[in-house]
């Protein structure tokens, strides 16, 4: 007996929403999807008119039909936005080919401009020859740390005035537990904001446009919409701690599929104590990125893999920081300390 | 997309087995009995010093509890509650100076007919629990569930907090207290009115007789609890239901504190689970160390600095006695629902990466509750009807609350176009503005009642969620959904029909309706800070 | 019946009727059950190394549930 779609009730439903449970045509899901995406951006007030927006474009599901779903909204509600796609080539052989293949099909079947920025020309170190010095254990603290850099360069060359990016509501949700799983109480206060205000020279806005937008409903838009896309997992593995709060999460969806939001919401609405301390926000003294030491976090990993100690901005060395900056050389126990790393 | 962000690093040491050193840490001579945390190994006689020595502490950090006051006790017959019994026990017991200095009852909460246990197991677990607490000295209370369809709506008013609990009225009535040769001097001052007799005679509070609750009273509470459909929203409820119950023993009997017996644990797993239920705004509440919701009332923490461990190794090496009584969630699977799934979480992560519960809890005690506006009769409610917490429910702007309407308005289309709201907006109007924002979305103006468009009042409103939706609810759980918080909407939203709920709950959500009503016809006469209010001269 | 390992396995063949995975896991206790031999916790004896002597007393104590 066919079920018809609870919004439009002429047409036969084909699949089930996720997020609320109701049963939903392929037009009328593409209708609510996009349409939730736009009351984000309207509400969140993300945009102004007339600006230019970078897209953080990786080539997976996420950034594809975020690019996707800004260009059909700006047309459809005249945004007056410019939109470009910015992609990192971070330098890992094989998987990052493929997905920049993809940006670069991407680039095509939107019809907007794209910028690769890649880890050598920015920093002189691909992933590859990361890994080669500092292991499997660390490597995504060096990844995460980089690519963070690399897109607002990457948008500062091209006078981009925000960065979207399609982090959905499974990531930030994600977040939250991680945050309080890991007591970073500043990271937790900040990582349901939807929208980062500029922090200082050299640091792009940046929103979530997709920040309610569950995983699984991404993957049914692209699936319908056959949107094209890269779905293979980084070949370094994932951080392990990340992945027991990512099980967790699914989990948590599985007994209540509203969970996802409600962890949000959770997010949104605590606050802290007064008089918690928190790291203050200064900025790197050698490259001038936002920073709460002395040096920023790719300075000192830089610093790490150029003179041979990886582990310099692994664990906590802040005291050495400002010999490094003072160019002092170090003891020898420092030495020591900073270069053995366990594979 | 790899989501790695920035990450942290070297932050979490994975477990390592203890060396071979087995001699206690603290008195480097015993033979070491136990190891806690990340290595700190004990002997007997040092464990039990810093396991005694810690509840004290705790008290006299905090000085929420102000000698010669009556503090209640809720019991449970678990590990944790057991041990802080004992501890009162101990702490009253010892040499004048350093002696606690409260006046403690028990309170006992029989929550069998909610879980399906017979008459026979429920009166033998009461029994054995009344042995227990015979040897304390302490007057008791075993209460059965079922009174929650005795208890009077009044229990869920606001009630603004009566004594001060400032430092230096603490040191005052400590100074007092010594002056007056250690007498007990009731600083509250509040009168009891006779109708409250009336109250106390019905409440069952048998000293000697088991207790047989009436039989129709059990059946509606295995009722209520069969109207639930799923565990995660019958455990909550029950945590709710649990906390009126004690809250009315406690206001009869002239109790000002409640002690709970949550241990670091089991709070690291609640602020977890809180926050999978969207309790976020209550975090403080839930898990911190003085709970002051109910306002005349405290209920405190004082076991939030003991892991399970310990409290287990302390009951069963000094013989504390407990009483095990299968719950709701008793062995079902991990993750039958969501309190049991971050249970199973949590305890599994803090085998391989020791300092999760101490990290998890540390984080807690960084927050703070959402304020709640100032309560006072003129003013419309701003505490959840449940559970007593701010409510956290303001349509704002770009919030995930609203996404949620939003999503159901829009997944539901024509069938819901019954409440009036404007249907969702196709045309292309100026989204953007250049810098002043575009339009809002179009359901947030929540009107007096405060309902925010989630399918209206004809449609799929009340039971929209978890489930093909073609057949349109009955609008009464809609109409009790304005007046809680998120959490507690998720809860009653799990609930296949309202009409199971105790009176005291319809009852006071009657009488805040019709409060909501009647200020909406005299608003325009009141003073005060009202925001419609012009004011002439 | 050598050491703990081999306790366990026993346990769960001869004593456990219904659902093993509230005891076990893998071929230790399922995390929140503390073991307690001649009441010292095992963490200090080897835990499932721990070789058994004549007259030992095994203890496993649940934290799982509330209190």
């Amino acid at each position: 007996m066919p079920v018809f779609c609870s919004s439009c009730d002429t047409k036969r439903a084909v699949l089930k929403r996720p997020k609320t449970g109701h049963s939903l045509c392929k037009e009328c899901f593409f209708g609510a999807f996009e349409e939730e995406v736009h009351q984000t951006i309207v509400s969140a007030r993300l945009f102004n008119r007339g600006e230019t927006v970078g897209i953080g474009a990786s080539g997976g599901k996420d950034s594809t039909v975020l690019a996707h779903v800004m260009k059909v909204l700006n047309e459809r509600y005249d945004y007056g936005l410019s939109l470009l796609l910015l992609s990192v080539d971070e330098g890992i052989t094989g998987y990052r080919d493929d997905s920049l293949e993809t940006v670069k099909r991407n680039q095509q079947q939107y019809d907007l401009p794209l910028k690769i920025v890649s880890y050598e020309e920015l920093y002189g170190w691909t992933m590859d020859a990361i890994v080669k010095q500092v292991g499997l254990k660390n490597n995504c603290t060096f990844c995460g740390v980089f690519r963070r850099q690399a897109l607002d360069r990457g948008a500062m060359m091209l006078k981009v005035d925000k960065i979207c990016t399609g982090h959905n509501a499974d990531d930030v949700a994600e977040t939250v537990l991680m945050n309080v799983l890991r007591g970073d109480i500043a990271r937790l206060r900040r990582c349901t904001a939807i929208s980062t205000a500029s922090e200082g020279d050299g640091v792009i806005p940046r929103c979530k446009p997709l920040k309610y937008a569950y995983e699984k409903e991404i993957v049914l838009y692209a699936y319908f919409k056959k949107l094209d896309y890269f779905s293979t997992e980084c070949i370094y593995s994932p951080n392990a701690y990340r992945g027991h709060a990512r099980t967790f999460l699914k989990d948590l969806e599985a007994v209540r599929p509203s969970a996802i939001m409600d962890v949000i919401h959770s997010g949104e609405n605590l606050s802290v104590r007064e008089g918690v301390r928190m790291p203050t926000q200064g900025t790197c003294a050698r490259c001038g990125y936002i920073s709460s030491q002395a040096l920023c976090k790719a300075c000192v990993l830089l610093e790490g893999l150029n003179r041979g100690l990886p582990r310099l901005g692994i664990g906590k060395h802040h005291r050495l920081h400002g010999k490094i900056l003072a160019e002092q050389p170090l003891t020898e126990l420092e030495e020591r300390k900073l270069r053995a790393v366990d594979f | 997309m790899c989501q790695v962000d920035e990450e942290y690093n070297g932050l979490l040491e994975s477990r390592s087995l203890p060396g071979a050193s087995k001699k206690c840490m603290k008195c480097k001579e015993g033979t070491a009995v136990l190891i806690i945390r990340a290595g700190d190994a004990f002997c007997r006689s040092c464990f039990k010093e810093y396991f005694i020595h810690k509840f004290r502490a705790m008290l006299g950090k905090n000085r929420v509890i102000f000698p010669g006051e009556k503090v209640l006790l809720a019991v449970s017959g678990g590990l944790a509650s057991s041990s802080m019994l004992a501890q009162v026990q101990e702490g009253l017991s010892r040499d004048a100076h350093k002696k606690l200095r409260f006046v403690p009852g028990i309170v006992y909460v029989d929550e069998g007919g909610a879980s399906g246990r017979s008459l026979e197991e429920r009166q033998q677990a009461a029994a054995q629990l009344e042995h227990i607490f015979q040897a304390t000295g302490f007057p008791y209370y075993i209460v059965p569930l079922e009174e929650i369809f005795t208890l009077p709506s009044s229990i869920l008013e606001a009630v603004s907090a009566i004594s001060d609990s400032s430092a230096s009225s603490y040191k005052a009535a400590v100074d007092q207290f010594i002056q007056n040769g250690g007498e007990a001097v009731d600083h509250k001052g509040k009168a009891q009115d006779s109708s409250l007799a009336d109250a106390v005679s019905q409440l069952q509070t048998h000293d000697r007789q088991p207790f047989i609750p009436p039989a129709d009273q059990t059946q509606a509470l295995a009722r209520l609890f069969a109207s639930v459909k799923t565990l995660t929203a019958k455990e909550d409820l029950l945590q709710t239901l649990r906390q009126h119950l004690i809250l009315r023993v406690a206001r009869l009997r002239g109790y000002s504190k409640v002690m709970l017996g949550e241990s670091c644990t089991r709070l690291a797993i609640k602020l977890l689970s809180s926050i999978s239920l969207g309790r976020g705004a209550a975090l403080a509440l839930d898990t911190g160390f003085a709970d002051p919701r109910f306002g005349d009332v405290v209920m405190v923490r004082p076991m939030r600095d003991y892991s399970s461990k310990e409290i287990a190794f302390y009951n069963r090496l000094f013989s504390v006695p407990s009483v095990f009584t299968p719950g709701l969630d008793t062995k079902t699977s991990d993750k039958a629902s969501i309190q049991r799934l971050t249970e199973s979480f949590v305890t599994k992560l803090q085998t391989d990466f020791p300092s999760t519960v101490s990290t998890i809890y540390r984080t807690s005690e960084k927050l703070q509750s959402a304020r709640s506006a100032q309560t006072n009769d003129a003013d419309p409610p701003s505490k959840c009807l449940l559970c007593l917490c701010a409510l956290d429910t303001a349509v704002e702007e770009a919030s995930a609350f609203n996404a949620t309407l939003q999503s159901e308005r829009l997944s539901q289309g024509k069938k819901a176009s019954g409440s009036g709201l404007p249907a969702p907006a196709p045309a292309p109007a100026p989204a953007l503005g250049s810098g002043s924002g575009g339009q809002c979305c179009s359901s947030s103006s929540a009107g007096g009642s405060g309902e925010g468009g989630c399918g209206g009042g004809g449609g799929g409103g009340g039971g929209g969620g978890g489930g093909c939706c073609s057949t349109p609810r009955p609008p009464v759980n809609s109409d009790l959904k304005t007046l809680l918080c998120y959490s507690c909407r998720l809860t009653i939203k799990d609930m296949a029909t309202v009409d199971t709920l105790p009176s005291y709950i319809t009852a006071a959500a009657e009488w805040r309706k019709r409060r909501v009503e009647m200020r909406k016809e005299i608003s325009e006469f009141l003073l005060g800070e009202d925001e419609d209010e012009e004011q002439p001269c | 019946m050598r050491d703990m390992r081999q306790l366990l396995l026993w346990i769960q063949r001869n004593m456990l009727k219904e659902r093993p995975e509230l005891f076990v896991q893998g071929d230790t206790v399922r995390p929140g059950i503390l073991v307690l031999i001649n009441d010292a916790d095992w963490e200090l004896l080897g835990e499932l190394e721990y070789e058994l002597q004549d007259q030992d007393n095994v203890v496993f104590i649940s934290t799982l549930h509330g209190g």
